[in-house]
């Protein structure tokens, strides 16, 4: 009888382990990390993931927002595969030595436009005044507004740059063109071309979002990304033919995540970060996008990186 | 359908109806026009009301927002009294004085940084009204967030925008206030957070709870254009107007909130979300907030409309109740119509008898229509009564009238006399009274190989003149032989001459014709001339026309003369005939008369008298006959010897209607050679076969064609000869039928031929000139 028990339980032993071993084979689990909060800025990877795109590629995969944790250190540390930044910020961690590659490239022009309560027409416009911006906003690039400016400009990164600006405390505010830009005139502040200045039209065009792995996950995992880079195209794909589908799913993500959200500010983002992403539809980062990023950060940046080993 | 009937079958119901939609109508315009001015009042009253809620809710809210800034900056001195000493623990204290006094979230106080020594402590205002003082670690960097940087930058007191708190993500505003030390740089912010719950939810609670129309709602738009309190609690903290406005195709409300965070207040009627709606707006002076207090029109309109429509079915209700009593009241009083009504329809029918029923007292109109009624009925009782009467006593007069008809008509030539014919005259009569009884007259009779005949005219109609008519007769046939017209003539003036009160006369024609010699004596006393016929010509024979008798006892008449030749015909006629008048009130004329008498003067007498009357008929159609008519035809005629030679000639047309024509020719002829009735018969039968021959076969598709007749009286032959110019046919050549066979064996057609054979004693055809020429020949055996 003894016997009997022992044998049983072998057999349903064997039986777990083996349907375990099974399910982890069929998806890979995996996550996403956006280096901002849920919003139509990510609009193409929410809705792969809400529309079942990841896991009908084959791939289990979260996308998890800004919770105040830097997003290089969401990939260094393991706790996110993928995750989403600007080039500026990449190709400094990576002069910093974390080994991260570029594996899609969405955003192709600079969103970073400086608003103003008197007409402006260029950067030289700007000088000897406070300016603006939100808190964390790219060193690399402030360094060289100042450099531009001959040090002759004051950027102050602080919370709530656009209710510092509306209410008037600040004349200047350097912001993106997807959301910032958009807070200011549903505020009530009237943007026209006589009070904005594009920083991609003023030799400053570097390109923006794009999704980093680190080499030894890329290495490990190729197919996985590929899964995630052909999911997050249909995401796109999807996204720029149905706007409205898309913002829906934006705007449920943001209401589960207790985020102030509404549609017409959502949808104008959408159709910002698709202009920002071309025409041509191209997901992936080219050498002279990257050229021109490495070029602000000096010579010595030349020789640490070469844009083979940075982008896939 | 049942109620439409009685209410037109009903005057009760008719007026009742009438005056029910009449009031009706009246009463809904009224009440209309006075709901719109009640509508329109409404709107002002909401309005003001909103207006002076919208002055609460910022006084309200001032309140509320002075006592926090009030609490905040009495402290100035004491802050820096504590900060000159650097008495940390006095400081928290105070700040935790402050979150007990006023009602808000947490009080602080951030010192400026130096170096990057930073230094924030919070009073925070626990659920359970506990307040615990902490203080901020390194790493919070308050003097990057607006609170801090405005106030410092422009050293001025700030309230900032709504943000979410990052302890239990509360939606609050933040008042700071820099403290300035003596030498103008700030030394630290000390501020407070007030929950925006507290202020916003306790307004639209106020609003749903005290505005005076159902659907008011409160909107508050905070200073950087966001929703603070909306009846679409979604969109508050996460809209702002210019999204909702943009998102929701409501221009106006974008174009209100912006005068509003201009600094403007004031009301209108703008379309908000689709509707039409009363806004009341201002904007709060401390925070610049935006309110706005709107109620939609249809709400207002919808009060109205329950309130019209309750009011309408009470009204409605009302008049049903009111029409009915009218219309019982209406039927109680037009009873007496209902009653009336009946006893005309008993009287229409003939009851004069049953009096109208009085059983009510009303005194009014509608009793006196009954006795009205009444008296008329008696009225119309007694007339029907004379109307019996009189019908009778004219049925009495009728019958005396149509005695007296009969008694003057057989004072005229009966039936049988109304011709004579021997071999020497022929005379034909008519009349034809206007009234039963007229005042023409005619009459002759043959004395001693002398025809005495008469035709007169008494003036005026009826039973007078019938006497007249009757005394002349009787005078006629009192005459011998012998009498002349003249002495009859004479003799009729001063009979009636004599005590003619009356003034009555009578025109008269008398004559004498001696029939052995044709010589015609007569005496006109005034009447119309008499026209001869001779050689087919009609003449008026020329004579003294004397006087009418009956006008002057004495009068002298003079007589005149004529000698007729064999074939004269005189015709006498009186005045009904030239004027007779037809619906046109045209006169048939002396012309008109003589045309006719032209037309057929070869006609015999009777045929003569029955075409003129056959004309006369025609030209006067249905036009009353207004005088008596009356015409005599005297044909003179001298028996022919057989030695003399007699030609006549007839044209007739292929029309049937001229057979009758012809047979009376071919009668003329036989009266005017006394043939034997019996021999005229037979030639009339054959003629006749012969005529309806050509008339129905000679012209095939063709009328109005002409065919003539041609009779020759000679050495005791009488020779017809027909001649058409119709299709050539010869009907002496047909075979003649065998008349012993049975009459079903027999073939059809060819009898006529053979009975024109049978009565003539010759029957020839030629064809000469393209023309039909049959011949036929009767021997009249010798007198």
């Amino acid at each position: 009888m003894k016997i009997e028990k022992l044998i049983l339980s072998v057999l349903l032993s064997t039986l777990f382990f083996t349907a375990k071993g099974q399910s982890s084979v069929s998806a890979m689990q995996s996550s996403l990390y956006t280096f901002w909060t849920a919003q139509s800025q990510y609009a193409g990877f929410i809705l792969a993931e809400e529309d079942g795109l990841y896991k009908a590629n084959g791939m289990d995969l979260k996308v998890i927002h800004f919770d105040g944790t830097p997003a290089v250190e969401m990939l260094q540390t393991g706790k996110a595969d993928f995750v989403s930044l600007t080039l500026l910020d990449a190709l400094d961690a990576r002069l910093k030595g974390v080994k991260l590659v570029n594996i899609l490239q969405f955003s192709h022009e600079s969103s970073f436009v400086v608003v103003s309560n008197e007409p402006v027409r260029s950067l030289k416009d700007l000088k000897g005044q406070e300016i603006v911006t939100y808190r964390a906003f790219n060193t690399t690039l402030k360094n060289e507004i100042y450099r531009r400016l001959a040090q002759n400009v004051s950027i102050k990164e602080i919370y709530s740059c656009v209710e510092a600006f509306c209410t008037g405390a600040y004349d200047y505010v350097i912001c993106t063109s997807y959301n910032e830009m958009y807070e200011i005139e549903e505020s009530g502040f009237d943007i026209s071309s006589k009070n904005i200045i594009h920083l991609s039209k003023c030799g400053l065009n570097i390109p923006e979002d794009g999704i980093y792995v680190m080499e030894e996950f890329l290495q490990k995992n190729p197919k996985a990304v590929d899964k995630f880079i052909k999911a997050s195209i249909e995401g796109w794909s999807i996204a720029s033919q149905d706007i409205e589908h898309s913002v829906d799913v934006t705007l449920t993500r943001m209401e589960r995540e207790n985020l102030l959200h509404n549609r017409y500010h959502e949808r104008n983002m959408l159709k910002e970060m698709l202009r920002l992403h071309g025409k041509d539809q191209n997901f992936s980062l080219t050498q002279k996008e990257f050229d021109e990023a490495l070029e602000l950060f000096g010579e010595e940046a030349k020789g640490i990186i070469d844009f083979d080993s940075f982008a896939r | 359908m049942k109620i439409v009937n009685n209410i037109k079958s009903s005057f009760a119901a008719k007026l009742s109806f009438m005056l029910f939609i009449g009031t009706f109508i009246v009463v809904t315009c009224v009440y209309a026009i006075n709901n719109f001015r009640t509508r329109n009042h409404m709107v002002k009253e909401a309005v003001k009301d909103n207006a002076a809620m919208v002055d609460l809710f910022i006084s309200k809210i001032g309140k509320e927002i002075n006592l926090v800034e009030h609490n905040i900056k009495s402290r100035d001195m004491l802050f820096k009294e504590y900060y000159k000493k650097r008495d940390v623990d006095a400081l928290d204290a105070m700040i935790k004085d402050v979150a007990k006094e006023c009602n808000v979230r947490e009080v602080f106080y951030a010192l400026r940084p130096r170096g990057e020594r930073t230094y924030m402590a919070d009073a925070l205002k626990e659920p359970d009204g506990k307040i615990n003082v902490m203080r901020r670690t390194r790493n919070y960097k308050y003097y990057l967030h607006t609170y801090y940087l405005v106030p410092e930058k422009y050293q001025k007191d700030y309230w900032t925008a709504p943000y979410f708190t990052t302890i239990a993500s509360q939606r609050a505003i933040t008042f700071s206030h820099p403290i300035i030390d003596t030498t103008g740089d700030m030394i630290a912010v000390l501020g407070a957070d007030i929950l925006l719950e507290t202020l916003t939810d306790t307004l639209s609670a106020n609003v749903a709870k005290h505005s005076p129309i159902k659907g008011s709602y409160l909107m508050l738009v905070s200073k950087d254009g966001r929703y603070l309190a909306h009846p679409d609690k979604k969109k508050i903290a996460n809209e702002t107007y210019i999204t909702d406005a943009r998102e929701n195709d409501c221009p106006e409300l974008e174009i209100i909130v912006r005068k509003i965070l201009d600094g403007e207040s004031g009301n209108c009627i703008a379309n908000l979300y689709g509707q039409r709606t009363i806004v009341t707006y201002a904007q709060m002076p401390e925070l610049e907030w935006g309110i706005m207090l709107a109620t939609p029109y249809d709400t207002i309109t919808s009060v109205i409309l329950e309130y019209i429509i309750l009011s309408f079915v009470l009204m409605f209700i009302g008049f049903l109740i009111m029409g009915f009593v009218i219309y019982r009241i209406i039927w109680s009083m037009s009873k007496p119509l209902n009653v009336y009504s009946h006893a005309s329809a008993r009287i229409a029918a003939g009851d004069f008898d049953t009096p109208v029923e009085m059983t009510f007292s009303s005194g009014d109109e509608l009793e006196k229509l009954g006795k009205d009624m009444d008296d008329m009925r008696v009225k119309l009782k007694n007339y029907y009564e004379d109307i019996q009467i009189s019908a009778a006593q004219r049925e009495s007069m009728e019958k005396e009238l149509s005695i007296a008809h009969d008694i003057q008509m057989s004072m005229l030539p009966v039936e049988s006399e109304v011709s004579l014919s021997n071999e020497y005259v022929k005379v034909n009569g008519y009349l034809n009274p206007a009234k039963e009884v007229g005042g023409d007259l005619w009459q002759y009779m043959l004395k001693d190989g002398k025809l005495m005949f008469i035709i007169g005219d008494v003036s005026g109609k009826g039973v007078p003149a019938s006497l007249v008519m009757a005394q002349t007769v009787c005078l006629f046939k009192a005459q011998d032989a012998d009498s002349s017209p003249l002495d009859l003539v004479m003799l009729i003036n001063s009979l009636l001459s004599e005590n003619n009160e009356r003034n009555m006369f009578e025109t008269l024609i008398v004559g004498k014709l001696d029939l052995s010699d044709g010589k015609l004596s007569f005496c006109n006393a005034g009447h119309d001339p008499m026209l001869l016929v001779r050689d087919g010509k009609v003449e008026e024979i020329p004579m003294n026309r004397n006087l009418p008798v009956g006008l002057i006892e004495d009068f002298q008449y003079r007589i005149d003369s004529l000698t007729m030749q064999p074939g004269d015909k005189i015709l006498l006629y009186t005045d009904g005939i030239p004027e007779a008048e037809n619906e046109m009130k045209e006169l048939y004329s002396l012309k008109r008369l003589e045309n006719a008498l032209l037309e057929n003067c070869e006609a015999s007498t009777e045929g003569i008298i029955h075409s003129i009357r056959e004309d006369l008929h025609k030209y006067v159609e249905s036009a009353p006959q207004s005088d008596d008519i009356t015409m005599v035809c005297i044909n003179y005629r001298k028996m022919i010897s057989n030695t003399e030679n007699l030609t006549r000639t007839i044209v007739f047309k292929n029309q049937m209607s001229e057979v009758s024509r012809i047979a009376e020719f071919i009668e003329g002829i036989g009266e005017e050679l006394s043939i034997d009735f019996s021999v005229m018969n037979g030639i009339q039968l054959a003629i006749e076969e012969a005529v309806v021959n050509i008339i129905n076969y000679a012209y095939p598709d063709k009328t109005d064609c002409d065919s003539s007749l041609r009779v020759n009286f000679k050495d005791n032959v009488l020779t017809f000869i027909l001649t058409d110019s119709g299709i050539p046919f010869d009907p002496t050549g047909k075979q003649d039928p065998d008349v012993s066979l049975d009459i079903s064996d027999r073939p059809i057609g060819g009898l006529g031929i053979f009975l024109v054979k049978k009565i003539m004693n010759e029957v020839s055809y030629e064809y000469i000139s393209e023309q039909n020429v049959l011949t036929m020949k009767k021997e009249l055996k010798t007198k």
